[in-house]
Parts: structure tokens; C-alpha cells; sequence
């Protein structure tokens, strides 16, 4: 069915009324109260490519689907894990990040999550919000991990499920493993466990001291379990629970293991 | 007012509504929490705006009703599927709007709230566009408004936000010949209102210009 807009034989004044839309978003300046109200707006401003907190911008112009494409800002469990980490902070509207925060999520460029047809068409009009002259994120993939040996899962060292206290310099590392463990969980959403240890593997390898580390063992628990080996979800995700009696992601992990040994997935 | 009638809109949810119960902004909320709400903002802030303000909630009140939505989403983190973010915030979005519809008074006649909207936006000596801008956009609410919410969101997602139809379909989870149908009855209906509006800003036109 065409668009109104797209049929020369729209009335005006149907044209006129749908064109009036066309600023219907919420501009910088409200936009970052909102995230200031919430206490992200630090979380926002982290990332070099944030359209949010732009450097300079320009209102009434077409925002651009590359743009919007490269607004993502991935965080430590953002599409990795769910759920509350161990350490936690209280946060207040308006807070901005203060020493006990980590306004360590890096952002970083993540491949679209939805195809391009889900993307809206950008109107002339709408506002363009250009976001900073800065690096652009270097493109990983899996070849581009460092080798790991693929150690046998069950004589693997587990990471330790507490993450080390901050550092000034643990913004890079950090990144890096946001990076590393996205790799993960996308290859266990695709249906690739074995490729998901693997990569764990590697990880593992390179941040023997990760912050993530937490998340890292959620991922692989659920990696092995998906894989079939049963026992091996079993035996970590038993030691995972015994070194972190509170962790949030205890049902996650339980579940987990759960659904290896329902009887459909033998 | 903008604030009360939001919080107002808050305390009508219907019990059924699986946002009721948000939690207090103050909630204890993890680094890696924190950024993954902030890269969901990031995402999709602007289409959550969108969608509040062309669904029915007043411009002044979208920041409140923005900072509503992303709370709810932030106490439900774990449970938003990866790649269904968007369509996860939209049904919020889309559920707060209603509540809001349902909290704003409707003794205001569709034409009078165009007139009020006339009358409010008294012109600048040198800003005729944005007048007719603004009194457009006050008529265009009018005519959505008269709309029932399912045809009102499939035209806004179509016509404004110029999705297509198997995207609203995938965001709305209903069958692909349903949005057609609304979206059919949501035109006829547009059109018939549209033409009701253009009479009444005439005969306010007339009457002004007198």
C-alpha cells in the first residue's frame, strides 16, 4: 500500500497534516535530561560514537540510518548475560558517574540487530544528530581472536566469578572483552556452542584478570549445556554457585543446567 | 501538569498491565546494567519519543513518558530477548500511551482542542510557518485521537514512521493480514476525520479573519 506521501494524488491538506509529524522528536537537550534523570547520561556520554551526546548538532535534517546503526553501546551482560552483576551501585536520577560507578561500558560499533527493512525510512525533516569526529571501532571477528588452545572444558581454569577493582587503564581491556564475549553469545544465539567455548577459550586466555569473567562463566555454562555435555554444565555450574552463593545469575544458571538434563534435550 | 498527568496515568494501569509495579528510580543497578540500559537508549530513544508523542501523549509530557518506559524496561532487563529490544519497548511505549489517552479528559470536543490549539499558538510577527506548523500538528492530533488505538498505531508506524508492513507486523506480533486490514480501516477512517478538521479550521479561519 503506498504512503501518503509516496502518492502524488495525496490531498494537501492529508499531506500537510502527516508533514506536521515531522518533528516529533525529542531534541538533544530533552533527551539528555531524560538520561540524566536516569543516571546513564555518563553511561551515553562514554561512547565515542553516541548520537545522544553529540559534539555538534544539527537540528531538521534526515537522520541518517548509518547513524542510527552505530548508536550502540554495549555494556558488560548488555547482550551477553542478563541480570544484575555481583557488585552493584546506587544510582540516583542525576547522578553523574562518580569513582564507585564504572562508566567503563565502552561503546563500541555492534552489527546491526535487525535487519534493514526494520529500519525506518529517515523523512528529510526529521532532526540529524551527527555524532563525533572519532575512530571507528575496529571490526573483530573470530580468526581475529588470539589462538587459544582448546584445553579439555573439564580441565579448564575457571575464571574467578568476582571481578577485580577498577583501574585507570582497564577502559581498553575492558573493551576488549565486551568484544570478545559479544563474539560469544553470538555464536551461541546462532546455535553454535562448541564455537561459543571456544571462544571462551580465548578469552579466557587473554583476561585471566577480565571483569567480565562473572559473565564469562555464565556463557560457558550455557554454551556446554547447549552442547550436550551435561556434566561438564553440571560440575561448573555447581562450582560456579558454591564461589558465588549470591550471584544474580543463579537461576539463569540453574535454568541452564535444567533444561540439559530435561529429557528432551537427551 | 505534564508531570502529574503522567504519574496520574501511572496509578490507573490496569492490573493486567505487565508494567505495573515499576520500580523506584532509586533501584540498586549494577556497571554492566547501567550500560546495557544506556546502550538501549542509544538505540531507541528516539523511537520510543516518536511513538509516545504520535500516540497520543502530549508533547510536554513525552520526557516523563520516555523516563517511564526505559524504567520499566530497566527492571526487566534480563527478560528483553536479543534483537527483540525495539519491539520490547514499543509494547510499553504503546501501553503507557493508552493509559495516558485514558486519563485525559474527553469533554474536549476533537474540533475545540484544534481551536484551543489555534488559540495557543499565537503567532510571532515573523514565525507564520511555525504557526501553521504548530496548528497543523494540533489538527493532526485531533484527527489520531479520533482513532481507536490499534488502527491509530498501525497508520503512525506506516505513515509516519514509514515502516513496512511486515516489520509492524513482526513488532506488534500479529499476522501480516491484520495490519493490512487496519491499516485499510485506519486510512478510511484518517480520511474521513482529516476532511472533518480542514471544515472546522475554515470556519475558524472565517471567523477570525473576519
Amino acid at each position: 500500500m503506498k504512503r501518503y506521501q509516496e502518492d502524488p494524488e495525496t490531498p494537501t491538506h492529508l499531506r500537510k497534516l502527516l508533514e506536521s509529524a515531522r518533528g516529533d522528536d525529542l531534541d538533544a537537550q530533552r533527551t539528555q535530561r531524560v538520561a540524566k534523570r536516569m543516571g546513564i547520561a555518563a553511561a551515553l556520554a562514554m561512547a565515542p560514537e553516541s548520537a545522544v551526546f553529540p559534539a555538534a548538532a544539527r537540528a531538521h535534517a534526515p537522520l541518517a540510518k548509518t547513524t542510527l546503526r552505530t548508536l550502540v553501546v554495549v555494556g558488560a551482560g548488555l547482550c551477553l548475560v542478563g541480570g544484575v552483576a555481583g557488585t552493584s551501585s546506587w544510582r540516583s536520577p542525576g547522578d553523574t558517574a562518580g569513582p564507585a560507578s564504572t562508566p567503563r561500558a565502552t561503546a563500541i560499533t555492534s552489527a546491526p540487530t535487525a535487519t534493514p527493512a526494520t529500519t525506518p525510512t529517515p523523512t528529510p525533516l526529521e532532526p540529524v544528530i551527527v555524532a563525533p569526529q572519532v575512530a571507528p571501532v575496529p571490526a573483530m571477528s573470530v580468526a581475529a581472536l588470539p589462538n587459544a588452545k582448546v584445553a579439555p572444558r573439564a580441565a579448564h581454569a575457571d575464571p574467578a566469578p568476582t571481578a577485580t577493582p577498577a583501574t585507570e587503564d582497564d577502559g581498553d581491556d575492558l573493551h576488549a572483552e565486551l568484544l570478545a564475549l559479544e563474539a560469544v553469545r553470538k555464536a551461541t544465539s546462532e546455535g553454535r556452542p562448541r564455537a561459543a567455548l571456544s571462544l571462551l577459550d580465548g578469552y579466557a586466555a587473554k583476561h585471566r584478570a577480565g571483569k567480565l569473567r562473572e559473565e564469562a562463566s555464565v556463557l560457558r555454562i550455557e554454551a556446554l549445556a547447549s552442547s550436550g555435555d551435561r556434566a561438564g554444565a553440571s560440575r561448573l555450574a555447581d562450582r560456579f554457585l558454591r564461589e558465588s552463593p549470591n550471584t544474580v545469575y543463579g537461576p539463569r544458571v540453574r535454568a541452564a543446567v535444567s533444561r540439559a538434563s530435561s529429557p528432551e534435550q537427551q | 501538569m505534564a508531570i502529574a498527568r503522567v504519574v496520574v496515568a501511572a496509578e490507573e494501569i490496569d492490573a493486567s498491565d505487565d508494567d505495573s509495579g515499576a520500580p523506584s528510580r532509586l533501584e540498586p543497578r549494577s556497571p554492566a546494567s547501567t550500560a546495557r540500559l544506556a546502550a538501549l537508549f542509544a538505540e531507541h530513544a528516539g523511537f520510543v519519543a516518536r511513538t509516545l508523542r504520535r500516540l497520543g501523549i502530549p508533547d510536554g509530557d513525552v520526557e516523563d513518558g520516555l523516563q517511564e518506559v526505559f524504567i520499566v524496561a530497566q527492571s526487566k532487563l534480563d527478560r528483553i530477548e536479543p534483537g527483540k529490544e525495539r519491539s520490547f519497548l514499543f509494547g510499553i511505549a504503546r501501553r503507557r500511551a493508552s493509559t495516558v489517552r485514558r486519563s485525559i479528559s474527553r469533554t474536549m470536543a476533537r474540533i475545540d482542542r484544534v481551536s484551543v490549539g489555534i488559540e495557543m499558538s499565537e503567532p510571532a510577527p515573523d514565525s507564520g510557518e511555525r504557526a501553521e506548523q504548530a496548528h497543523a500538528r494540533a489538527a493532526l492530533d485531533a484527527v489520531l485521537d479520533a482513532l481507536p488505538l490499534d488502527l491509530r498505531t498501525v497508520l503512525v508506524l506506516h505513515e509516519l514512521e514509514e515502516m513496512e508492513t511486515a516489520d509492524i507486523a513482526e513488532l506488534l506480533d500479529i499476522p501480516l493480514g491484520t495490519v493490512a486490514s487496519r491499516l485499510r480501516r485506519a486510512r478510511e477512517k484518517f480520511e474521513i476525520e482529516a476532511e472533518a478538521v480542514r471544515d472546522a479550521l475554515a470556519r475558524s479561519d472565517g471567523l477570525v479573519n473576519r
